[in-house]
């Protein structure tokens, strides 16, 4: 009964102490917006047999927001050689970004090679959009600084032989782009 | 008892492991993939004997040819022919299986549709410049104006000569 009682009033005791030192918290909680936006890819197309050189579109960027500050765009184009089923050969081409060459009046400072997994940016701004277009850096300069030119084109090159050395058959070739937000370098 | 424990916690774990893959899998995310197809056809193709005659070359199809070749073209194309001639005053004259093929213009022709096994045959034919008659007007002048210093050189030897005669 002895043993019970003092048990129960070291309890009581515990219980009824005071604690000299009090702890709170307020939690802080805040929710970063997914940017959006619509990227815009040149649409499928047939390229005629024996074409060298072709304009496909162009790759833009519309509706874009919450896009915090330092946050960029980046597009990552792959593509392999025109393939068929059943035949053998594969028909090579390339892709170049181009920028409106009137300014200059000379394509080959306002083009840019865009071989499979190059990735163009698409610069933050800062009300909170994208840039709609890519700026590329041509050879003329201005004020010490290189004139820049927004891309208005992406542009298909073959070459003859290429086409020459494919066998009959109906090729396709796959396009991939991939767009993820990044950070600014 | 001890069994259906272990059995139970084996069980507890691979649903956790299938949940958290399907959690991985299906979670939105931040990277985004769109495709564009491209498609082309590459026709059947034959094969056409370009002959070139002459000094002078043949864009064909984007390529150029100075030389004769056997040429390998798609099937049911037409082909577009560009001259260029290397001497002036030079006439191109395009035959294909033998005949005439009309010119688009002085230097090009297209030819709608070619067959396996044909010839294409190109002549650059350099025109004769026809002699005009003022070259021989002007061998008789030259001529003419030769015999009469001949003659004035003769009359003045021959007065020196009458003149001394009458000193002596």
């Amino acid at each position: 009964m002895k043993k019970m009682l003092t048990i129960t009033l070291a309890v009581l005791m515990l219980c009824t102490m005071v604690v000299p030192a009090f702890a709170s918290t307020t939690s802080l909680t805040t929710t970063v917006p997914e940017a959006t936006y619509t990227l815009n890819i040149p649409a499928d197309q047939e390229i005629p047999f024996g074409k060298t050189k072709m304009d496909i579109g162009n790759i833009t960027v519309s509706d874009s927001a919450g896009f915090a500050e330092g946050k960029d765009l980046q597009v990552t184009i792959s593509y392999d050689d025109f393939t068929a089923e059943g035949v053998d050969t594969t028909i090579p081409y390339r892709l170049y970004l181009a920028a409106d060459d009137s300014y200059t009046g000379n394509y080959s400072s306002t083009s840019k090679a865009l071989t499979s997994g190059t990735a163009i940016l698409f610069e933050g701004k800062t009300n909170g959009a994208v840039a709609e277009k890519v700026v590329m850096d041509t050879n003329y300069s201005q004020g010490g600084q290189a004139t820049q030119l927004s891309i208005s084109v992406v542009r298909f090159y073959a070459s003859s032989e290429d086409w020459g050395k494919a066998l009959a058959g109906e090729y396709t070739s796959t396009i991939t782009f991939t767009a993820e937000v990044v950070v600014s370098e | 008892m001890k069994n259906k424990e272990t059995a139970f916690m084996k069980l507890l774990h691979g649903a956790v492991v299938f949940l958290s893959f399907l959690l991985i899998v299906l979670y939105p995310s931040a990277v985004q993939a769109q495709t564009t197809q491209l498609t082309t056809t590459v026709p059947n193709q034959i094969t056409v004997s370009l002959q070139i005659i002459g000094d002078g070359i043949v864009m064909l199809n984007g390529k150029y040819y100075s030389t004769s070749a056997e040429l390998t073209l798609p099937q049911n194309a037409p082909i577009r022919l560009t001259f260029t001639a290397r001497q002036p005053d030079t006439e191109v004259k395009v035959l294909y299986k033998g005949k005439a093929v009309h010119m688009d213009g002085a230097y090009t022709a297209t030819i709608e549709k070619c067959a396996d096994g044909d010839t294409l045959r190109v002549e650059f034919i350099q025109q004769q410049i026809p002699q005009t008659g003022d070259e021989s007007k002007n061998f008789i002048l030259i001529l003419l104006i030769t015999l009469s210093t001949i003659g004035m050189l003769w009359m003045i030897k021959f007065e020196k000569e009458e003149t001394d005669a009458k000193i002596s």
